[in-house]
């Protein structure tokens, strides 16, 4: 939409998309918002690119993988690459599937929840997000638990109604994993597409239906197309996540010597020696497939407009399915059941056994778990107040920094935008665990005492998370029509007055679900940390992962229980203190 | 949401921070007692040691404020009082803290840990880490390089990778007052930078309820029948301890015995106490890699496990534990260690917390370890050859779980 003609500036063509030109200043202050601009531009490239160089260099580096100062450079890892195609194929094998799945889950439960007249929609919201709430590894451990091939819950159920002998289920196995990505993704789906689908103007469904079209073949010619940056932006996301991810293969396949890359960079990197090269050519291979996926989204996303915010008020229309609403009710709980009460009571039944086992008969039960864990394990509790002040830290700070950097790329004329576009999205391709592979080689390298405390968490988290946090903030960003700032310029307002007054205000509750977004994931997070967690900066995902390898399975299921439970108490705090949910406005 | 919405929710979480917060501040543990009261006098013969005779304990100088003790034969069960010196301890204490890696069973360190704490309240524990010990080095190395010294004492089930932190000049060199009551076989070359404290014995274990008597495995041969094929778990190759399966087998079954065995599907685990879980209940019913110490968690649960400790040998590895040359705190790192290889610390430790048959041999061997003087124990016989071995070790490992 083209702008009015403003006398007193030049129009550039960039000024038809709202563009602000750094030339003209914030308020008035010379140039300095030029020089902040280039400031935020070389701090984003050094935060990812620092890591990425050392990883780049272990790559190549030949020497004594056991003394970081010894580098000698060759293509000796390289050569290793065939050796490690099968783990590149498994990582495949399991992201795609699940990555389809749980878009496909997501899209479905946001469709009933935000488009439809379904009873009970806030309760449900809340309830759909709940797997998200849970660190991956609390879910994978409880699908452990509920689908072994011979004591997993489930199966013996099965087998004491029929009878039978063999297992209707074994989730250690590829099929399991990717059922139980799915399930976990599929809210990170939900979250994505259901924002974009009530921030959709209804007005174009209701000619749709208005014209004769019915409801089916309105979501299917109006709504999806309309939601397709939605749609393809969280299936990326969450391929990006599925191709990287560690708890769900770590627990479900290492045991069947299924491995993926990043169960994989894990076992070469804690052996001894360690093989950090291989475990660096590992991650870039993976970064070849990513990056090439990553580069033809955006290409998707720089055309067209996907302007759905307008100045216009609008009320969103429901439809009404009618007969079919207990249906997706039943739909909605099944996942509600599947992602949450069904594993956590899982848990929750084992965390009080002295031992796991077959035979009901000899079950015994004791607190003993409890109390060995809450008193005995001191790491516990690092673990969870670390985690709450990463939490906090990574949200706060991540606003502030990714919204500046949505703006710049997104909303300015600056000339390293589209530089620090891609700077921004880069960590995207690369697997977190390889990431903070390299984040451990840069840190110690530079003689900054990082290593080993939370800050290293926090780089790593800031770094992990930019294209996440800057693609949130950003995606309701586009959706603000410029013509709505245009106006308050007309009116007299200055470059920041109208950002004060017009678009923060616009993109708060952006801006709040991104921060609510990054406290989550910062919590539930394992593979970043995994590798640069030591005595003092334990983490709560790292932390019941190594207690799960070192203790008992039944201590472990305690452990998880108490520390989802509470790092649940925090974000329903949030919420509740926030008066609304994160994906409503 | 305004600015109102904004100060409730910062202050909400500010407030359960401050509530998880006040849960860190307090006394890094209730209490807990090892699970066993000492056990009640017993006159079975002292402890054991590896395929050699049991050594005459030395009988130990009395230190000043003790009585003198009787000779061997004699001691009665139950925990010598360990008598550091008072300028040790006041050095430990002024330093607050020892920092301790340790490689292996979880929920015995933190026992263990617990009673040194007891026994010396103003050094703190709470830095505790239990990994594997490949990681635990992992973590030594990047520590010295950048400087930043956190560890104190290291103890590693297998002596190859404290050769390699003595060889690199890591270790402290300190001649613990302990070591005089030790085999010389048990100490480092030269001794003073580590020394052996447990023994453990590599057997076959199966689930009584899972497994029928007549089908169960009585030898490392019956392991490769195809009925057990999918069931037999072992330890993955980032464990140190099926090294010394690896290493030592094949001169009691046969140079071809592991590639037989890699037909069974073998399944892999990262850890002792994840392989007792699935063997307890029953999802992977026999292990060919069970340690004589989890005999002790069997009887105390009540699990349905047996042990077979097979006639054609069974491999045995030392455990070890050393103090870096780095440490941040040293004199609490020595009391510390000489705290765990004295007959209490040992007692506390091996015997009565962890089932594990200790090195020393004045400490009793406990009731669920099967006697190593009946049984035909293979340990290495060159010890530069063993640790040579072990940079083969992980891609053979790899290769005979079905990993590549």
């Amino acid at each position: 939409m083209a702008g009015p003609t403003r006398a007193a500036e030049a129009v550039e063509p960039a000024a038809a998309t709202g563009r602000w030109r750094s030339d003209e200043g914030l308020g008035g202050w010379l140039k300095l918002d030029d020089v902040l601009v280039r400031v935020v531009i070389l701090v984003a490239i050094g935060l990812v690119f620092l890591p990425v160089g050392f990883l780049v260099l272990a790559a190549f580096n030949v020497g004594d993988q056991t003394e970081r100062t010894a580098i000698q450079l060759g293509l000796g890892n390289f050569g290793a690459i065939p050796k490690y195609l099968d783990w590149l194929g498994n990582s495949f094998l399991v992201a795609v599937p699940a990555t389809l799945l749980a878009v496909v889950i997501g899209s479905v439960l946001a469709w009933i929840l935000y488009r439809t007249t379904i009873p009970g929609m806030s309760a449900l919201e809340q309830l759909i997000l709940l797997p998200y709430y849970m660190p991956p590894i609390v879910g994978a451990l409880a699908w452990s638990l509920l689908g072994s091939e011979r004591v997993g819950i489930l199966n013996q159920f099965y087998r004491g109604i029929t009878g039978a002998e063999g297992a209707v289920f074994n989730t250690h196995s590829p099929l399991g994993i990717i059922f139980v990505m799915s399930i976990y993704e599929g809210t990170l789906a939900f979250i994505m597409i259901g924002a974009a689908m009530r921030s959709m103007d209804p007005a174009l469904e209701e000619s749709s239906i208005v014209l004769g079209a019915g409801r089916f073949a309105t979501a299917r010619n109006i709504t999806l197309p309309l939601l397709l940056p939605a749609v393809l932006g969280s299936a990326i996301f969450i391929f990006a996540e599925a191709i990287a991810s560690f708890s769900v293969p770590a627990i479900l396949g290492m045991n069947v010597k299924f491995f993926v890359v990043s169960t994989g960079i894990l076992s070469m990197v804690r052996n001894w020696p360690p093989d950090y090269g291989g475990a660096a050519v590992l991650g870039l291979s993976l970064f070849v497939f990513t990056g090439v996926t990553v580069f033809f989204y955006s290409k998707l996303v720089a055309g067209g407009s996907f302007v759905t915010i307008t100045g216009k008020a609008f009320r969103p229309r429901l439809i009404d399915m009618g007969r079919w609403t207990p249906g997706l009710l039943a739909l909605c709980l099944l996942y509600v059941f599947s992602a949450v009460l069904v594993p956590l009571g899982a848990l929750i039944y084992a965390s009080f056994l002295r031992t796991l086992t077959t035979s009901t008969a000899s079950i015994v039960w004791t607190p003993n778990n409890y109390l060995d864990v809450v008193f005995a394990y001191q790491p516990a509790r690092t673990a969870l107040l670390n985690s709450l002040t990463l939490g906090l830290l990574t949200a706060t700070i991540g606003v502030v920094v990714m919204g500046l950097l949505s703006w710049i790329i997104y909303r300015s004329t600056t000339r390293g935008r589209g530089l620090l576009e891609y700077v921004v999205m880069f960590p995207q391709s690369i697997p977190r665990m390889v990431m903070a592979l390299g984040l451990l080689w840069a840190w110690l390298a530079v003689p900054i005492g990082v290593y080993g405390t939370i800050w290293i968490l926090l780089l790593a988290y800031l770094t992990v998370f930019l294209p996440m946090g800057v693609r949130a903030i950003s995606g309701v960003m586009l959706q603000v029509d410029k013509s709505l700032e245009e106006g308050a310029r007309m009116c007299g307002a200055s470059r920041l007055q109208s950002l004060v007054t017009i678009t923060v205000p616009l993109l708060w509750p952006g801006l709040v679900s991104a921060w609510v977004l990054l406290f989550i994931v910062s919590l539930r997070e394992i593979s970043t940390s995994i590798l640069l967690v030591g005595g003092t900066n334990m983490v709560v995902g790292p932390s019941i992962f190594v207690f799960y390898e070192m203790g008992g399975f039944v201590s472990v299921a305690a452990l998880a229980v108490v520390l989802t439970g509470v790092i649940f108490v925090p974000l329903i705090a949030v919420k509740l203190l926030a008066g609304k949910t994160p994906v409503s406005s | 949401m305004n600015r109102r919405d904004c100060l409730k929710v910062t202050v909400g979480t500010g407030v359960t921070m401050l509530i998880a917060a006040c849960g860190q501040a307090s006394p890094p543990a209730a209490p807990a007692k090892p699970t066993e009261a000492p056990k009640p006098a017993e006159t079975k013969p002292a402890g054991p040691t590896a395929a050699a005779p049991t050594t005459a304990p030395a009988a130990p100088t009395a230190k000043p404020g003790e009585a003198a003790k009787p000779s061997a034969a004699a001691i009665p069960a139950g925990p010598e009082q360990y008598g550091p010196s008072p300028e040790l301890v006041a050095a430990a204490e002024k330093e607050g803290k020892v920092v301790v890696y340790h490689g292996s069973a979880a929920d015995s360190v933190a026992k263990f840990m617990q009673a040194f704490n007891e026994r010396f309240p103003r050094i703190d524990i709470g830095e505790t880490l239990v990994e594997q010990e490949a990681q635990l080095m992992a973590k030594i190395m990047a520590e010295t390089q950048s400087n930043q010294n956190r560890v104190d004492v290291f103890f590693s089930d297998l002596d190859t990778m404290m050769i390699d932190l003595q060889k690199r000049n890591m270790l402290m060199q300190y001649d613990s007052p302990e070591y005089k009551h030790y085999d010389p076989k048990f100490l480092s070359k030269p001794p003073g930078y580590f020394a052996g404290t447990f023994l453990t014995l590599i057997g076959i274990a199966y689930n009584t309820d899972s497994v029928k008597e007549a089908d169960a495995p009585k030898s490392w041969n019956d392991l490769l029948d195809p009925k057990h094929k999918g069931k037999i778990s072992v330890f993955n190759s980032s464990a140190s301890s099926p090294f010394a399966s690896w290493y030592l087998m094949p001169a009691v079954v046969g140079n071809d015995y592991w590639e037989k065995l890699s037909q069974q599907d073998l399944r892999t685990y990262e850890s002792s106490a994840q392989i007792l879980d699935t063997l307890a209940s029953g999802e992977t019913p026999i292990t060919m890699m069970f340690n004589n110490f989890r005999l002790k968690t069997v009887a105390d649960r009540g699990l349905p496990i047996k042990a077979v400790w097979p006639a054609e040998g069974v491999p045995t590895f030392v455990s070890v534990q050393g103090i870096l040359a780095k440490a941040p705190h040293p004199n609490a790192a020595k009391l510390f260690h000489d705290w765990f290889m004295s007959r209490e610390g040992m007692n506390i430790a091996a015997f009565q917390i962890a089932g594990q048959l200790a090195a020393r041999p004045d400490v009793e061997m406990g009731p669920t370890n099967p006697d190593p003087t009946k049984l035909n124990l293979l340990a290495p016989t060159d010890p530069d050859a063993y640790s040579k071995a072990y940079s083969e070790f992980k891609p053979a490992w790899d290769k005979i779980v079905g990993m590549r």
